[in-house]
């Protein structure tokens, strides 16, 4: 297509423009027929120019290139809401919404799973530097809760539809009398019109308020807890290399006798960057490899984002050789088609943790006396462990070893730290927090670059398609228009030839009248 | 000395009646001063004290605020809180739209019957006398912080 002349100026401007570069006018007032449509395409094709200047732009931080993707995305959403251009592309529309909320909200969602006291919720205190969520004796988590980063502490909690609440009340298995006992015991019957239906509420908090104010909304002794499908947690002082972009999901029990509950954490599972599986390393029995097994399963083909955790590692009678047969019996048994598909992966997947004593090394300083001691009872344990391996002429991994001359009761900050160190808390932190969330990154980078290709793709099938449905009626109008002329045309013709009949027969009328009056007069005088 | 504020999205916008009409007003060599939504307090106390340095005041206890709302709901709460005893009035953002709107009626050729008028990202079209927000609008008249200033009725 050639260039487009302004008709004011004079100046070439290219054909895909509206407006002249030098001078501003419209360029395509040719086009119109009618000056005031002209007009008002003008009008509104001038504000549109100016408005896609101004239109809003939420910020990404995370990248400077996706923010500039995001920007052209946020004016081509805001061009298809124009009602007059008349495009209902729900295709475009739901692409353009899943690029940007993917450009906004990269969030990298690690799902913590397993059976009932395998210690997610330790383990992510662990990894979230503080004991937010609950490790209370009793069944604590029984909502799902996500933690993330955030600018300012805050709980945000969600509640289950009427129709959620329906569907999962039909789901409470026959097992569930633990449940049905509680919902009793607690009266949450009474509570129930307030709740279920509730709109989303969000509560800004101080830091030190967060514990207590997710103990109300998701105790397992609390009767609100029943009706709450989801919670969210902001937490403003993660370490400082916790990458922003990380959410923890703690699930409910996997095997929960209310099938619904269980569905979330299942779906979870499946949506899931990476889940890691909670099992307890003392007590590798069905239960736990049915745990795992079921995990893998809901995790489709993406065997590589499952990472089997062996907590209570502490808990084992020697940490060091019985550790290593656990190690090697997971292996085993979590390698083939059902789970890892090497032993590669399984090896460099399955990973121990001792939550619970990193947590009481974290906090040394401010721990009573009887909980020093618990970390006193650790340090015994791996003391003894590493006689019995020298004893037994075993290896011993350098980080355990350099424990042998840790004095118990008196133990130094590089104590403390080895012993940290040996909880292996770091490692998964490293493994997964930090490695796989930079893997993400780059997945995601091009995820983003794929889908904004596929927009600039449907935004020009679109809009080729606009401009043929406008040509056709176009085309239409000027077939109409041909149809109208050849009706007037017509119309014109039998109006002519009306017209003409007419003037015969007043002209005929005319000599009829002529003539008998004639003959009246003839006849009139021969009578006279 | 009396100052009248706008609460922007981020920032707040400073105008000094001159007699005749309100002026812009530089802070720190802006117009807009940024507020952070997790830092308000801190943001105002700081903006009274720059503003009341560049009127050579002496002391914020001069300052005194007339101040139009912004459409972040718990942002406003959190400046006028803020701003404590130096706030005079406050002008509701649904009110003051309505008025504009009504006022940029008469001019058909903004179309702002059909298409609505846009302010800080936002839509917002009289319907049945009844201002509704919606999002932000390509077709929509785009006015500014000025622009409102200069329709209000204060």
């Amino acid at each position: 297509m050639g260039a487009l002349i302004c008709e004011v100026c004079g100046s070439q401007n290219d054909s895909k423009k509206y407006f002249c570069s030098k001078c501003g006018k419209f360029l395509l007032a040719g086009d119109f027929v009618d000056a005031g449509i002209s007009g008002d395409a003008e009008l509104k094709l001038s504000r549109i120019a100016t408005n896609l200047k101004e239109n809003p732009h939420i910020d990404i931080l995370w990248n400077d290139t996706i923010d500039a993707y995001t920007r052209k995305i946020e004016r081509i959403q805001s061009l298809l809401r124009i009602k007059d251009l008349e495009i209902d592309s729900t295709e475009l529309n739901e692409k353009v919404d899943q690029f940007l909320n993917i450009c906004r909200k990269p969030d990298f969602e690690i799902a913590f799973v397993g059976a009932v006291k395998a210690g997610k919720s330790t383990l992510i205190n662990a990894l979230l530097g503080r004991n937010y969520a609950s490790t209370d004796p009793n069944p604590e988590t029984a909502v799902l809760t996500k933690f993330r980063s955030s600018e300012q502490d805050y709980i945000k909690v969600k509640f289950y539809s009427a129709r959620e609440w329906d569907k999962l009340w039909k789901s409470v298995q026959s097992d569930a009398e633990r449940f049905l006992e509680l919902y009793k015991e607690l009266e949450a019957e009474k509570h129930k019109s307030k709740w279920v239906g509730h709109g989303e509420m969000r509560f800004d908090l101080e830091n030190s308020e967060i514990e207590d104010e997710l103990k109300k909304w998701s105790s397992s002794q609390s009767a609100v807890h029943f009706f709450v499908k989801e919670i969210e947690v902001g937490i403003s002082s993660l370490p400082k290399d916790f990458p922003k972009q990380v959410v923890f999901v703690d699930t409910p029990g996997l095997f929960d006798p209310v099938a619904f509950r269980s569905q979330i954490s299942i779906d979870y599972i499946h949506s899931a960057n990476a889940v890691l599986v909670c099992v307890k390393a003392e007590d590798l029995h069905g239960e736990e490899v049915k745990t795992v097994e079921s995990v893998f399963s809901f995790s489709g083909h993406k065997r590589n984002k499952v990472f089997v955790i062996a907590t209570n590692w502490d808990k084992l009678n020697n940490v060091i050789i019985d550790w290593n047969k656990r190690y090697n019996y997971m292996i085993k048994s979590f390698t083939g088609k059902a789970f890892f598909p090497t032993k590669d992966m399984a090896q460099s997947n399955i990973l121990y943790a001792a939550s619970y004593h990193y947590n009481l090394c974290r906090d040394y300083n401010s721990l009573r006396s009887s909980q020093k001691n618990e970390i006193n009872i650790l340090l015994m344990k791996i003391q003894t462990a590493i006689e019995d391996c020298q004893d037994k002429k075993v290896p011993i991994p350098e980080n355990i070893i350099a424990l042998a001359d840790a004095q118990l009761g008196m133990l130094s900050p590089s104590d403390i730290k080895g012993l940290m160190e040996l909880t292996n808390i770091q490692i998964i932190n490293k493994v997964i927090v930090t490695e796989l969330v930079n893997q993400y990154a780059e997945l995601l980078y091009g995820d983003i670059k794929n889908l904004y290709g596929d927009i600039q793709h449907m935004v020009g099938r679109v809009a080729g398609e606009r401009k043929k449905t406008v040509n056709e009626r176009i085309t239409i109008s000027h077939s109409d228009m041909k149809e109208i002329e050849k009706k007037v045309e017509e119309t014109k013709k039998n109006r002519d030839e009306i017209q003409k009949v007419q003037r015969q027969l007043t002209a005929a009328l005319a000599s009829l009248n002529k003539n008998t009056q004639q003959r009246l007069k003839t006849i009139t005088s021969k009578l006279g | 000395m009396k100052f009248f504020i706008i609460i922007g999205r981020r920032a707040l916008y400073t105008y000094e009646h001159d007699g005749q009409r309100f002026e812009s007003q530089f802070i720190e060599g802006s117009k807009a001063f940024p507020i952070s939504s997790t830092n308000v307090s801190e943001d105002v106390n700081a903006y009274m004290e720059i503003l009341a340095n560049e009127k050579n005041l002496g002391t914020v206890a001069k300052l005194e605020f007339e101040v139009l709302e912004g459409s972040d709901i718990n942002l406003n709460k959190a400046i006028v809180t803020a701003f404590g005893e130096h706030i005079n009035k406050v002008y509701s953002l649904e009110n003051t739209l309505n008025t504009v709107t009504k006022k940029l009626l008469r001019d058909k050729k903004l179309m702002v019957d059909t298409y609505g008028i846009n302010y800080e990202g936002c839509a917002y079209k009289l319907e049945s006398n009844t201002l509704i927000q919606g999002e932000f609008d390509l077709l929509g008249y785009t006015i500014h912080c000025n622009d409102v200033v200069g329709l209000m009725d204060l």
